[in-house]
């Protein structure tokens, strides 16, 4: 992905965090620019960029015999993959929970969550990271699902990079964002969401746009496909989906309008790549 | 219930309630990835519509028996039998909508399965049948029994199948164009794209109900007009409220009991009491109950089922003619038939100028009792017929007619239940009686079976093996769309992008490592110079530091080398890529220039299109003129 600052002078180190080499893991995407110091320049250079990775043998070979410095984003990140966790928590919870009876597992009804009241909570915990004019940057939306879903395994990330970079970046943010959308539409099962999310990211590469399918999960890929359609758009706007005229769209937007009145407030967190804290000078 | 007048579908060929119902209706739905909670599911979706006044137990069973379908069918499919409560990864969707004429409860999902099972004809003999042998058959035979119509469509394609469900409401608004129910059943296969969804006034997601709110008040929930209001003041999404369709609904209620003509409008009667000619009939009909009930008693002295007639002589004589189990529902068809024709003939014999209570309302209350007790469950019956009959006393004024009627319900309910004990004994002696003839066929029937599973074998393995062959070839496709795309430009840019970074950086590299030998070489110089002031220790040092340093220019000397071997393989990769760079150069300038001259075509086709209508306009200018002046 595209970055400003790749060369950062020694004064600049103040913005930058210092990061232990076994806190980067491997082929886990990366949130922000990754410096390493070079002592007889005096300089920070840019190893990776961001959506970039690294392998097994980089990180003990250049990582573990430097100092490894990240970009400022990188805390902003982290407080969004807060954000992520806590949503993970809450639908790893148990459909059933046991209580111990006998010494053998007995169901205790009273203390499951219903399916609806789980669509809910996803609902409610994706909104935290909507900004408050309704807006959210892809970005920061790969960010959240990558750590709600985990690592997206890595023989299809390596297959992926190496067939193209540009469409590999776009397969992080469009596959995301597709999983960001089913959550939206009541879409709670874990399992599920990151299946989704496998299949988003490998269809961007092996099927063109008009040859998705017409299943439901297929239809989700597809608005979203269309609806991120480069590597730097820079934000999503959710009103753009009462412009469009499908019965998927439809659903969203009478979501994403119950979300606005429920839960979106005037003083939610938002994050962006662009300015200061982020990797991007805005143009 | 079918005979219920329903404005036509919008679209038949979309997926979706929206296609079903009217544009001002409400939708709810739910993506289910496994089984846990449907109650609580159903428990929603029915406080949501209950203000509709239908049989909640039936739309239930609607939901409930399209469910597990769709969900054993998905768990076989996507291999997860093994689970002790299977994930499912491509959710089944429930949806169920409302408008002021009926309710549509579809069931939507994915099976590679059915595509071959559900066919035209497999529906319909399946619906047909009195006991559908797959599970499919099964399935929709119980959504039939349960629906007024049952639209199964099957899009091939994605996999798809949508099963829907719809009930006409008790009081259906009277719409223009509005038709009864053309068939109970309806089969869609759509090929290719499938149309887009019609708008629906209302949508959501059924967590977004304020549930609490809504089971908490179901608790307390009596169908009267203050809670049906409360209900229509749930919240629902954008902070509206829906109080239009509880209030249509509540309308439609009022309107259709107000307009309830029984004993109204006539002249003779005064709507206070029964007419002489209908107390007349009503009393045979009496009678003909009392004589049913004789029989009954009779017959279970008897315990057979030789003799008799009138009501029950039709089942006992359709119970003599099959030799198989009686069918519960063919039971009641019969007994149906034969009540209906009771009814009608005291109903002319009777009737002169002025019903009082319409025969074809009468028979609709008794095919309603019939009905349930065919197909629903002692509690079912019950409440249904206490309805009934709660619904009856507001319709009739007359107290003769409503002490009648109830007395008449209860009695055939009693007349019902003796029936169907009856029939379970009469089930056991057949199975007694038939066990020795049919342990002789019993032993044919396996081995015809033992036969029929080696044929399904070989027909399995042969499809498996037409499916490797399907796999295959689009395996084969796949690779080579692959190869194809490989080349595209997009690619080929970046990689082209990527190699000449590489090269700028080599020279980069290459550019700093001379600086450093030059630098080396002007220490070393220095340091010559030194040495012949004739410092022996700082001589030493500097010998020592120029060994070091020769080894170093050596060293950097070799990496330059190879950083300009590498520049150059770099530049002997790039050239062809350049090469291909400018082809594909020169054919967009020639495609721009294609689209250039055509776009200057369509241009002067607007400039002629737009001179002819002026000449046109000229034209018809002149005409008017003409007329004008010969006017």
């Amino acid at each position: 992905m595209n970055f400003d600052k790749r060369k950062r002078s020694k004064e600049e180190a103040r913005d930058l965090v210092h990061i232990p080499a076994d806190e980067i893991r491997p082929y886990e995407v990366l949130t922000a620019p990754v410096y390493v110091y070079l002592k007889a320049n005096q300089k920070f250079i840019a190893l990776k960029g961001p959506l970039d990775f690294f392998d097994e043998n980089s990180i003990k070979n250049i990582l573990g015999k430097n100092n490894i410095f990240i970009g400022p984003f990188y805390e902003e990140a982290q407080e969004i993959k807060k954000y992520a966790k806590a949503l993970r928590e809450e639908l790893m919870q148990p459909y059933v929970r046991y209580n111990d009876f006998n010494d053998r597992p007995f169901p205790d009804p009273q203390i499951t969550l219903p399916t609806y009241a789980r669509s809910r909570i996803c609902l409610r915990k994706a909104t935290e990271i909507w900004s408050s004019d309704r807006t959210i940057e892809p970005f920061v939306v790969m960010i959240y699902i990558d750590e709600l879903c985990g690592l997206i395994p890595k023989s299809d990330l390596i297959r992926a990079y190496n067939r193209d970079v540009d469409q590999f970046e776009l397969a992080l943010l469009r596959s995301s964002w597709a999983v960001f959308l089913a959550m939206h539409l009541g879409y709670y099962d874990l399992d599920a969401l990151t299946h989704l999310r496998l299949n988003a990211f490998n269809w961007t590469f092996d099927l063109p746009n008009n040859k998705v399918g017409f299943s439901e999960t297929d239809r989700i890929i597809k608005t979203a496909m269309e609806t991120v359609k480069v590597i730097d758009q820079k934000t999503i706007q959710d009103l753009m989906f009462k412009e469009r005229d499908d019965e998927l769209s439809r659903r969203l937007a009478a979501r994403f309008d119950f979300r606005a009145v429920e839960y979106l407030g005037d003083d939610q967190n938002s994050w962006s790549i662009y300015g200061e804290k982020g990797f991007l000078v805005e143009r | 219930m079918r005979d219920k007048k329903i404005t036509p579908y919008r679209s038949i060929r979309s997926f979706g309630c929206a296609g079903l119902l009217k544009e001002d209706a409400y939708i709810f739905y739910h993506q289910m990835f496994n089984s846990l909670h449907l109650g609580m599911v159903t428990d929603l979706i029915m406080a949501r519509v209950r203000s509709a006044g239908l049989d909640e137990l039936s739309l239930r069973a609607i939901s409930v028996i399209g469910f597990f379908e769709a969900y054993r069918d998905a768990i076989e499919t996507q291999n997860l039998s093994g689970e002790l409560i299977p994930h499912l990864k491509e959710p089944i969707t429930l949806e169920c909508g409302i408008d002021d004429e009926k309710i549509a409860l579809i069931v939507r999902f994915q099976s590679p399965r059915l595509m071959k099972e559900a066919t035209a004809a497999s529906v319909k003999m399946n619906i047909e049948a009195s006991r559908p042998e797959t599970h499919f058959g099964v399935f929709i035979k119980s959504l039939e029994l349960f629906s007024d119509q049952l639209i199964i469509k099957k899009h091939p394609e994605s996999y798809s199948i949508e099963i829907a469900s719809v009930v006409a409401l008790d009081y259906p608004a009277e719409s223009e164009g509005a038709k009864p129910f053309e068939e109970n059943y309806s089969y869609l296969e759509i090929i290719g794209n499938l149309e887009e969804t019609p708008r629906a006034k209302n949508i959501q997601e059924l967590g977004d109900l304020d549930y609490t709110a809504m089971l908490t008040a179901n608790r307390e929930h009596k169908i009267s007009s203050d809670a049906i209001a409360d209900e229509g003041n749930m919240r629902v999404s954008g902070g509206d409220k829906i109080t239009d369709d509880v209030s249509k609904v509540r309308a439609w209620n009022e309107e259709d009991k107000a307009g309830w003509g029984v004993g109204g409008g006539s002249g003779e009667n005064d709507g206070n009491g029964l007419g002489a000619d209908a107390e007349k009939a009503l009393a045979v009909l009496h009678e003909k109950l009392e004589k049913a009930q004789a029989e009954i008693k009779e017959l279970k002295k008897q315990k057979g089922m030789g003799k008799g007639g009138g009501l029950f002589g039709a089942l006992k004589k359709s119970f003599s003619k099959e030799e198989e189990p009686v069918d519960p529902n063919r039971v009641g068809k019969v007994q149906l038939r034969e009540i209906e024709k009771i009814v009608q003939e005291e109903h002319n014999e009777a009737r002169k100028d002025n019903p009082l209570v319409s025969p074809d309302d009468l028979m609709d209350a008794l095919e309603e009792i019939v009905r349930s007790i065919q197909i629903k469950s002692f509690y079912e019956v019950t409440k249904k017929n206490f309805e009934l009959s709660e619904q009856y006393d507001e319709k009739i004024d007359s107290a003769g007619l409503r002490g009648w009627l109830n007395g008449f319900i209860r009695d055939l309910m009693k007349a019902r239940f003796e029936m169907i004990d009856l029939t379970l004994d009469f089930q056991k002696k057949m199975k007694d009686g038939g066990s020795v003839s049919k342990s002789a066929d019993k032993s044919l029937r396996d081995e015809i079976k033992k036969k029929d599973e080696v044929i399904r074998h070989k027909s399995n393995a042969i499809t498996n093996l037409k499916e490797q062959i399907a796999q295959l070839n689009l395996n084969s496709e796949r690779l080579k769309s692959q190869n194809l795309s490989a080349m595209s430009d997009a690619q080929f840019k970046s990689k082209y992008q990527q190699a000449c970074k590489q090269i700028s950086a080599a020279k980069d590299d290459v550019s700093k490592m001379r600086k450093r030998i030059d630098e080396l070489t002007g220490q070393l110089a220095q340091a010559k110079a030194n040495a012949n002031k004739g410092d022996d220790k700082l001589l030493l040092r500097l010998k020592e530091q120029t060994v070091k340093d020769k080894k170093q220019i050596e060293t950097f000397r070799r990496q330059a080398q190879d950083a300009v071997g590498q520049a150059r393989k770099f530049e002997m990769q790039v050239q062809p890529m350049e090469r291909q760079l400018k082809d594909a150069k020169d054919k967009i300038q020639k495609m721009s220039r294609v689209v250039e001259s055509t776009k200057k075509d369509t241009d002067a086709g607007k400039a002629r299109t737009l001179q002819l209508e002026r000449e046109i306009q000229k034209l018809k200018m002149e005409l008017e003129q003409s007329k004008k002046k010969a006017a």
